[in-house]
């Protein structure tokens, strides 16, 4: 196998086969394609399978609680704008857990590419349902099916005019990785929902259920026309599943909304206690 | 010689500002003063009062007793009349009922004659002040610092024509009060925090509003520009935490602040970064709970939270403010202590402190020093999590090509996840003993009043002023108390306390909770039982009235 600066050997406790590892070996190769360094890059995730990756890579790495990346992502932007921000985050990790935090961090549109490893299960505590299970399917916990609606996070995210939203498939890297290209290429909120399978506790959605259902955004495809990005993004299943970039928004990254923020790297600036004097004249009377 | 003034009225009359320029203009005279707002959780109507305690010497509480009562309503002088003292004053409204018969000096202002006659309609809080600054025996004069920024000429002069119209109609006036002249600065509590954090380079700052812990961030916004510095109104208060955690483990000073509820929602965060040893500073400003409690309320309850707060066992530092002036060191220090030792400081504060005003003595920013303890060249030996040693300076990605892992698990010595029953025993013995290292540097609690006295208060937080008011009139009595007045609370000082124990003091713990929590703690510590306890929890401050009468009800027994 090819090796990559990114890799560090450490032991892997994903299942084999799991498509999380095509998500790591394009993110590699996108990295390097991109030139990027392992100091360069800041790979920050919560709590689950998915959130295992920054483990898996030779990078810095936060690997924080249980649905907080987004939060955690933010902090380290606000610290370092510098870094090239990653997070890996699972579908409960991201839109359960995190469900909150995944509003208002595409609200701030900072610079980040968030990668929802959507298994469609909660991987990492066995089996039970994730927000993007379908309704009925069974599953270790709902054993007479899922009683509520999917949700659907590509149809989120542009309604909330999210600034990059793509969709890729685990199963095919070397889309992922054009995909992740521009996702990182992308200065602001860059989400991509990743189909992948979970060998292990998903057995609806597997490869080859994706294989037969995913279909390529035409070179046609307009990702600028919101109302046709939206309506795009909510076929499903049997009706083919969109893949590729299907909507962007141009509009200012969070650094670039701080407009009394003159350094990229603000955990750099050099402060001492005396700066505060003239604060403290003023409560002088 | 301390002068009580309670101003009172409803939320509408503009008590703020009377409050605001009254402390001005004592200021401006050279006088200390404490100044403690007693406001109802409600924007409008209602019951509102700042009581300004003035003195040639720091103020760290109010009194009992009133000097001034200035009563814009009826229902300030039914709750407050019996406090006057025999010299006391009344400056009041047209239409505030008195009782009859009323024994005091009284001046009966008719604001709205006088509004009407300066054509300053808006100059409720004037007439006021014109009437304060003449009872309290200030020259005319004083009443020309009545200016401020946002002012046109033309409202200063009616403003100040209204205010001497009112100071001409005023007759009653105070015998003696203390003079003085000296120059202090002028801050709130929850200013002395931000102050506190901005003299220590905080760079981020985020926080969802809760009273009342906001004052904190309202202060610190208005100077993003110039520091440079993100304020970041969170999505709640999860997100502020884990957000600062990420902050601070990427080299920049970061710190939250909430109230109880808030930091309810922050407690796996609070784990977090102990486990993944990242400095942050967490500030409590209580108020009375469980759950919303009362928001404009103060008590001191969440001692036994934050000492347990989130799963599993880990080092941290918690430190109480006992003044105003102490809430500026301590989160200065605070900052210190947390990069030094990576931990979590929390500070906890309450609405009592956090909402005062006072003078407070300039602080010599020269003499401090920050000390971010960061890796600022390639270390090939580096660990994050050495076991070697127990205090180390820590890498932070992007200052240097050195990477770094930061992680919520037990991991090894370089941020990787592991279930080794060695490693989880040896870093847990890391991570716990910092506390021997931390408690060298902790702060012995203050004895006051007379050492060797029998009988000895024990209080923390904000407290301290109360009951060092206390200690004061029962030793001008001639009786013989002392005080000890904690502040680092956690990891426990313990030699003064040890001391006294030995001596055979008679421990009396003042605390304004139900359950005497510092009295647990020490238990806990020491396993020394205390037996005595004055203790408040009605969500108001105590006064030294109220304790003295306590414990002399205590001592009879
Ligand atoms: C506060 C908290 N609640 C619950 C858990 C247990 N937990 C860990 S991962 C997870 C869900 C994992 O599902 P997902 O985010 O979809 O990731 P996957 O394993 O499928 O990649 C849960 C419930 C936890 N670690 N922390
Ligand atoms: S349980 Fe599923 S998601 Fe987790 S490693 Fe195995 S295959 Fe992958
Ligand atoms: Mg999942």
């Amino acid at each position: 196998m090819k090796t990559s600066p990114f890799d560090n050997h450490k032991e892997n406790t994903w299942c084999p086969g799991c498509g999380n590892f095509g998500i790591l070996s394009s993110m590699k190769a996108a990295f390097e394609e991109l030139g990027l360094a392992p100091e360069d890059l800041l790979i920050v995730s919560g709590i689950g399978q998915a959130a295992k990756l920054p483990h898996y890579i030779h990078a810095n790495g936060f690997n924080g609680l249980h649905g907080r990346a987004l939060p955690a992502a933010f902090g380290a932007h606000v610290a370092n704008s510098k870094l090239k921000l990653v997070v890996n985050t699972g579908d409960g990790d991201a839109l359960a857990e995190g469900g909150n935090h995944f509003i208002h961090a595409i609200r701030k549109n900072m610079d980040i590419t968030h990668l929802i490893h959507d298994n469609q299960v909660y991987g990492l505590t066995k089996g039970q349902a994730a927000p993007t299970t379908p309704l009925g399917q069974k599953t270790t916990l709902q054993i007479e099916g899922v009683r509520v609606d999917p949700l659907n996070p590509v149809t989120l995210a542009i309604s909330l005019g999210c600034s990059f939203v793509a969709r890729a498939n685990a199963g095919d890297q070397p889309f992922m990785k054009e995909i992740l290209m521009a996702a990182l290429n992308h200065r602001g909120y860059a989400l991509i929902d990743i189909l992948q399978p979970c060998v292990t506790f998903n057995k609806v959605n597997t490869y080859q259920w994706f294989k037969d259902r995913v279909y390529a955004v035409p070179e046609s495809y307009d990702p600028y026309d919101k109302v046709a990005a939206f309506s795009e993004s909510l076929k499903w299943g049997d009706d083919g599943i969109p893949i590729g970039i299907l909507y962007k928004e141009d509009k200012p990254a969070y650094y670039d909304r701080l407009d009394h923020i003159k350094t990229d790297h603000l955990a750099a600036v050099e402060r001492k206690p005396t700066d505060i004097q003239p604060l403290l004249n003023q409560l002088k009377f | 010689m301390r002068i009580n003034i309670l101003i009172g009225g409803s939320a509408g009359h503009g008590i703020n500002t009377i409050d605001q320029f009254l402390t001005r203009l004592l200021t401006k005279k050279g006088f200390h003063f404490h100044s403690y707002k007693d406001y109802m959780s409600r924007i409008r109507g209602g019951t509102n009062f700042t009581h300004v305690t003035l003195s040639d010497q720091p103020v760290h509480c109010h009194d009992d007793a009133l000097d001034v009562i200035v009563a814009l309503t009826s229902e300030i002088i039914k709750e407050h009349y019996d406090r006057l003292t025999e010299n006391g004053l009344i400056i009041c409204d047209a239409d505030v009922v008195l009782p009859e018969p009323c024994r005091h000096q009284v001046t009966r202002l008719n604001f709205k004659e006088i509004l009407k006659e300066t054509g300053n309609t808006k100059g409720y809080s004037m007439v006021a002040l014109g009437a304060i600054v003449k009872a309290i025996g200030l020259e005319e004069s004083t009443l020309n610092h009545l200016v401020d920024k946002r002012w046109t000429e033309a409202i200063i002069d009616a403003n100040t024509k209204t205010a001497r119209m009112a100071y001409e109609a005023t007759h009653c006036v105070l015998i003696s009060i203390p003079k003085t002249n000296e120059d202090h600065l002028v801050m709130s509590g929850n200013q002395a925090v931000a102050l506190g954090a901005l003299a220590a380079g905080v760079g981020f700052y985020s926080a969802y509003p809760m009273a009342p812990s906001t004052g904190v961030m309202s202060y610190l916004t208005q100077y993003e520009t110039r520091y440079p510095l993100v304020v970041e109104q969170a999505e709640d208060e999860i997100a502020a935490i884990n957000s600062i955690i990420s902050a601070a483990s990427n080299g920049l000073r970061s710190m939250t602040s909430t109230s109880g509820g808030g930091f309810s929602l922050m407690v796996e965060g609070l784990g977090f970064a102990a486990v993944a040893e990242v400095p942050v500073v967490m500030l409590d400003v209580q108020r009375p709970g469980p759950a919303t409690g009362m928001a404009t309320r103060t008590e001191q309850s969440d001692l036994n939270f934050v000492l347990d707060a989130s799963q599993g066992e880990f080092p941290r530092i918690i430190l109480s403010f006992n003044s105003i002036e102490d809430a500026f060191y301590k989160t200065f220090r605070a900052f210190n202590l947390s990069d030094k030792y990576r931990v979590p400081v929390i500070l906890l504060s309450d609405q009592y402190l956090a909402d005062s005003t006072s003078t407070v003595r300039e602080p010599d920013l020269k003499a401090l020093k920050i000390d971010l303890h960061l890796v600022k060249e390639v270390r090939e030996d580096y660990r994050h999590h050495d076991l070697r040693t127990l205090v180390q300076d820590r890498v932070v990605p992007g200052m240097t090509s050195q990477i770094v892992m930061n992680d919520s698990h037990e991991h090894d010595e370089n941020g990787s996840v592991t279930e080794s029953a060695s490693n989880r025993a040896a870093m847990n013995d890391r991570r716990m003993s910092k506390l021997n290292e931390i408690i060298k540097e902790i702060e012995e609690p203050r004895l006051i009043g007379d050492p060797e006295a029998k009988d000895i208060l024990i209080c923390w937080g904000s407290t301290a002023g109360v009951v060092a008011a206390a200690v004061d009139n029962l030793t001008g009595q001639g009786r013989s108390v002392g005080a000890l007045i904690f502040g680092d609370l956690y990891p426990l000082p313990t030699k003064t306390l040890t001391k006294l124990i030995e001596r055979g003091a008679r421990l009396i713990n003042v605390e304004g909770n139900y359950q005497g929590q510092l009295r647990q703690l020490i238990s806990r510590e020491l396993a020394y039982p205390i037996h005595h306890s004055i203790l408040k929890y009605d969500g108001r401050q105590f006064s030294p009235g109220y304790i003295l009468k306590a414990y002399e009800e205590m001592i009879q027994k």
